[in-house]
């Protein structure tokens, strides 16, 4: 192929050069140019290399149907990889190299794998490389694969802005057709979005040069979009709709130009036009990859918008009424045209990197260029999307849009009317939502059928060289499905996705089964439309915006007095406090807990109220625990669990009154126990009488916890009576500070006497230093969830999801009474009866202990039974601590029939060796409970 | 053990200066009480003593309104003061959440064009609720006093984060324009 610049023809600006470069040739090209356009016109065929086989490629289609040319692109500081050369704008300074090749397209070293081809079909992965080891194999093969690389570099300010839009109707395409739609649809009032990809509206008109209603096609294009945009309609251009999802959601990425981030509109519409026109269908013969040989449709386009003459004498072949017209206009440009039917036996392309000729029934008719033209083809890929269905049109050959879900059509081109006074018509019909016209359609095609027992390669996938050979194998395989040949083979897969290889691939497959295009059916087509970068998705949600934690009202406070700020749960709380050595910073806080008192903010605990007349057998339904026998002033600790019998959460539940519960659920579960309880609100409850209202933000809870917790307390003159007997472990008292209420809750997660006292959180601050205040005398400290954890592993209190996990039943640490008494249902009762709920083997909450001054065991270390002839993990540790208060090392750990193991020893597999733990009760400290009564 | 306190910068809290540019206001304001009431509809406005309780697109007026978040729950802004708990005469549950939430008032020309950034808004599709998720937060958006004014609740937890992302929003408002 040597392509030229014709006179007089495209949309360029040739008052302007621009210079780039292409695998390191200096190039140029026009304001308006693709990479591709630019590169043909400067002569240059070979833009790529396939991805299996690197066999020289050109380009197939003149936009969104080329996979062949995929470059990584330099301009200044800014690089990005794997842009479609087909679709990339040219600017001034361009650096081009064309991806996964070595060192340029033209020259591939990597071209010798082509010589292995008969020992490489479809599936020889699979079957090759599994043996002796796939890992052995895989660090080569994944530096082989791959198309382009990243630099490294960071683009500063390139951030994807992303807005949400709405509009009466979508038409997608902003050819002829979706232009009249748009019109129509505008002049009736509604509001109309229409978008295209390219930078300029008009769509397939370029390629025709012809008259639309009697106008030459450039001013009936401006007259469109001056009346649209009169109406109100919007037109938004260098816009691609790549997706369409629920509820008529669609997805548009906005180039803003290379270099920049594209913009994401997500856009619902109440309506969705497709009018995205018809690519050509590629057609199966010898040798019909190689570069040189493209999409007729693709070659008018190239001339009509770039003023690029593909070919100086191009051969045509072609099974369709469009060909005359085609060939008159490559003619018109100054090209010498020989066109063929499809009909005649075995076409052959003849050359290698350089096209010379195609050989028919023998005959060799000289060429530089081959136009394969196997029938228009609807561009389905987002009616497929929004879930629409498809049908096979015999007249067409072609699948068309069938039903379709609520608020979207098809029109034009896509909707597989190809004359452009019916696809007008047609287009204007459906943005009105009327019937569309009966067409009698002048196109004429004939069936494609290849030629499955030739013995040359004819390529169906010319991305991943997928060869008829292939789709044979797969055949005899029994991957005949449509869904597992794409799998099997790497049919339509990458940017590809069907668009110019699925028509294809099924023909084939229709042919070795005898069956009919139709009966074999097509793949799913699924988002992308075209390749975005992750950029689009992200925008602003990075660095502190990606995953921000909550914070606590006293954060301030907390920073005051040297906190260490970490994320625990969802929040950002104090993990300790002080710039000391945090190890040291840490075990302080413990033993200052347990010779005096500490001071925690517990604010993220959960604080869900439950309300109703209702409220005591809902709660006592999602609970394991028997809540019916709570008293009001009460707390009782329950497990909440799912309905397979797992333990989903721990909570301890206050009864305020009669028909009012206060769930104070774990941190990082208040959002998932909301939900629960919301969900189990609706089940079989009357929900007039049951209320779930989550105010855990509205209280701030600071936790005085240790033998003088309560000596703090009175010298916060809240007016209780704080004698063991007025006011015991877990009970509720409500009272004023300040002259805002109070809530006091006498519970403990230290295993010491503790208070926790909410206020609302405006107020919090107050408390907090009211607190600081009176805590001096008693030598209060504050503490953090380090230290936390650690009393909590000593007095052997569990955290959910750290200390269980998706296995553990409440029996497993040592909950089994309401499984066996609680008479009336509850979530997950059924579950706990089960045979696997009762094994002899069931991994159960314990603690461990190591001799003398040996370091802790770190956690996750395996205990292991080495009985058999190889070690067997029997459980695991789940938190291990070195203990101040016990001055020794502490674990806990779930391991199989545990609690009857309790006094033996057990083999801990601890980084890479084997020690010696002693199993023990999971309660190291104060296994009495004297402490939290005192 | 890692030490985090320098990843992220300190909290400034709800005294904040307002985000302000030609086209966009963005401010935090106080209200005197919010609180949630949960029940039939009717219940809830007659225990609160207000008419309705304003949906989407509904323009709130006044101090004293209410907002619906779903069929049975509204949240009343600056209303009477009501006891927490279950109210067995009125049929509701009543939660105080003037300490939960905060409010946050967005003005100005552009004001609905940092809402979209975030969220799923459509001024023709009416909805019974105010509820909505902004860039995955629990909110509710509503209009106050005029079609180009709103507020937006959201619990104090994350205000850090919301604030944030509203200045990257405007951020970019103020790039689209200009281009």
């Amino acid at each position: 192929m040597s392509g030229f610049r014709v006179q007089n023809r495209g949309l360029i600006d040739r008052h302007k050069t621009l210079s780039f470069q292409f695998d390191g040739k200096s190039c140029t090209g026009h304001p308006g140019d693709t990479l591709a356009s630019a590169l043909l016109a400067n002569g240059i065929k070979i833009m790529g290399r396939s991805f299996k086989y690197h066999r020289p490629r050109g380009v197939w289609g003149a936009w969104f149907d080329d996979s062949n040319a995929i470059f990584n692109i330099s301009l200044g500081a800014i690089q990005l990889p794997n842009c479609p050369a087909a679709t990339t704008y040219l600017e001034d300074g361009m650096q081009a190299r064309s991806v996964n090749t070595f060192p340029s397209a033209r020259f591939d070293i990597k071209g010798v794998l082509d010589w292995f081809s008969p020992f490489l079909p479809a599936g020889f992965y699979y079957k090759t490389f599994m043996r002796p080891n796939w890992h052995l194999f895989e660090p080569t093969i994944r530096k082989m694969a791959g198309l382009g690389k990243l630099d490294g570099n960071i683009i500063e300010e390139y951030q994807s802005d992303q807005i949400h839009q709405s509009c009466d109707l979508l038409i997608v395409g902003a050819g002829p057709a979706g232009l009249a739609a748009a019109l129509s649809a505008s002049q009736k009032g509604s509001s109309v979005v229409l978008v295209d990809d390219h930078d300029i509206a008009g769509g397939s008109s370029y390629q025709q040069q012809s008259n639309i209603e009697n106008k030459p096609a450039s001013l009936w294009i401006r007259d469109q979009i001056a009346a649209i945009a009169g109406n109100g309609g919007r037109i938004l251009l260098s816009t691609t709709a790549y997706g369409i999802y629920d509820h008529n959601l669609v997805a548009l990425i906005q180039d803003s130009g290379f270099g920049h981030a594209p913009r994401l509109w997500r856009m619902r519409a109440k309506r969705i036009l497709i009018a995205t026109g018809a690519i050509d269908r590629q057609i199966t013969f010898a040798n019909n990859d190689r570069p040189g040989i493209m999409s007729a449709v693709g070659a008018l386009e190239f001339l009509g918008r770039y003023g690029v003459l593909v070919g100086k004498k191009i051969a045509l072949l072609s099974n369709n009424s469009h060909t005359q017209n085609t060939a008159n206009l490559l003619r018109e440009a100054g090209a010498e045209v020989e066109t063929f039917d499809t009909g005649d036996n075995s076409p052959v392309a003849i050359g290698g990197k350089k096209l010379r000729a195609l050989n028919i029934d023998g005959k060799s008719h000289s060429c530089d260029v081959i136009l394969a033209s196997g029938g228009l083809t609807p561009v389905v890929h987002l009616w497929r999307h929004g879930g629409g269905r498809l049908e096979w049109n015999e007249a067409i050959q072609a699948f068309i849009p069938a039903q379709a879900t609520t608020g979207m059509r098809a029109a034009g081109a896509a909707n597989g009317i190809y004359e452009l006074d019916e696809a007008l018509a047609d287009a204007r019909a459906a943005a009105l939502d009327q019937p569309s016209p009966k067409v009698q359609s002048a196109y004429q095609i004939k069936a494609l059928l290849p030629d499955i027992n030739s013995k040359k390669r004819q390529w169906i996938d010319f991305q991943h060289d997928v060869t008829v050979k292939d789709i044979e194998l797969a055949a005899r395989e029994n991957y005949s499905s449509v869904e597992h040949l794409k799998r099997y083979t790497t049919l339509g897969m990458a940017s590809d996705q069907g668009k110019t290889s699925n028509m294809a691939g099924l023909a084939v497959m229709a042919s070795l089964q005898n069956r009919t295009i139709s009966e074999v059916g097509t793949t799913t087509f699924r988002p992308p439309f075209v390749p975005v970068p992750f950029e689009l998705y992200r925008g602003v949600k990075r660095q502190q915006l990606f995953n921000p934690p909550k914070r606590l009202a006293l954060e301030a406070e907390h920073r005051n007095v040297g906190a260490a700020m970490g994320e625990y749960g969802g929040w950002l709380r104090p993990a300790w406090y002080g710039d000391d050595d945090p190890h040291n910073t840490i075990r302080k806080e413990v033993i200052s807990a347990r010779t005096h008192v500490a001071i925690i903010d517990a604010s993220p605990l959960g604080k869900i109220e439950i309300m109703g007349p209702d409220a005591e057998k809902f709660i006592n339904f999602v609970f394991y625990n028997t809540l019916t026998t709570l008293k009001p002033g009460k707390i009782r600790y329950a497990l909440m669990l799912s309905e397979r019998g797992i333990v989903y959460d721990d909570a301890v539940i206050t009864r305020v009154d009669q028909n009012r519960f206060i769930i104070s659920c774990s941190s990082s579960h208040v959002e998932g126990v909301n939900n629960a309880l919301e969900g189990w609100r609706q089940d079989g409850n009357d929900p007039d009488r049951i209320f779930v209202h989550d105010t855990t933000q509205n209280w701030a809870t600071i936790t005085l916890s240790g033998p003088k917790a309560g000596e703090l307390l009175s010298k916060l003159d809240m007016s209780i009576d704080l004698s063991p007997d007025a006011f015991p472990h877990m009970t509720f008292r409500q009272a004023d500070f300040l002259s805002v209420p109070a809530r006091i809750s006498r519970v403990s997660f230290t295993g010491d006497p503790s208070y926790e006292i909410s206020v609302p959180t405006l107020h919090a601050s107050a408390l907090w230093s009211a607190i600081a205040k009176a805590g001096k005398s008693v030598q209060a400290a504050f503490i953090g969830v380090e230290a936390l954890s650690i009393l909590r592993a000593e007095k052997g209190y569990i955290i959910v999801g750290k200390d269980t996990d998706g296995e553990t039943m409440p029996h497993d640490i040592g909950f089994s009474q309401p499984r066996l008494r609680k008479e009336s249902a509850f979530v997950g009762d059924r579950a706990l009866h089960t045979h696997a709920a009762n094994g002899q083997n069931r991994r159960q909450l314990v603690g461990l202990m190591v001799k003398g001054n040996e370091c802790k065991i770190v956690t996750g270390a395996h205990l292991i039974d080495q009985s058999g002839s190889k070690p067997r993990s029997i459980g695991y540790v789940t938190s291990s601590y070195d203990s101040p208060t016990l001055a020794h090392p502490i674990a806990l750990a779930l391991l199989e029939n545990g609690t009857a193991r309790i006094g033996e020893s057990v083999a801990v597999w601890n980084q890479g060796d084997i020690r010696q733990a002693t199993i023990a009760s999971a309660c190291f400290y104060d296994k009495g409970g004297g402490l939290l009564n005192a | 053990m890692r030490d985090d306190r320098d990843k992220w910068a300190p909290a400034i809290g709800a005294e904040r200066p307002a985000i302000k540019n030609t086209h966009l206001q963005l401010s935090v304001l106080k209200t005197q009480r919010q609180t949630l009431i949960s029940g039939p509809y009717k219940k809830c406005l007659d225990i609160c003593k207000l008419p309705r309780a304003t949906s989407w697109p509904q323009t709130a007026t006044g101090n004293n309104y209410a907002v619906r978040l779903r069929r049975d729950r509204i949240l009343v802004i600056d209303g009477p003061s009501l006891d927490d708990g279950w109210h067995d005469d009125a049929g509701v549950s009543v939660s105080d959440m003037s300490s939960a939430y905060i409010l946050v008032e967005i003005k100005g020309e552009a004001a609905l064009d940092l809402l979209n950034r975030g969220a799923d808004l459509n001024v023709d599709i009416a909805s019974g609720s105010v509820v909505r998720s902004f860039r995955g937060f629990d909110v509710f958006i509503y209009r106050w006093q005029s079609e180009t004014q709103f507020r937006m609740h959201f619990h104090h937890a994350n205000l850090e984060a919301i604030w944030q992302l509203s200045q990257a929003f405007e951020k970019q408002i103020v790039e689209y324009n200009r281009r």
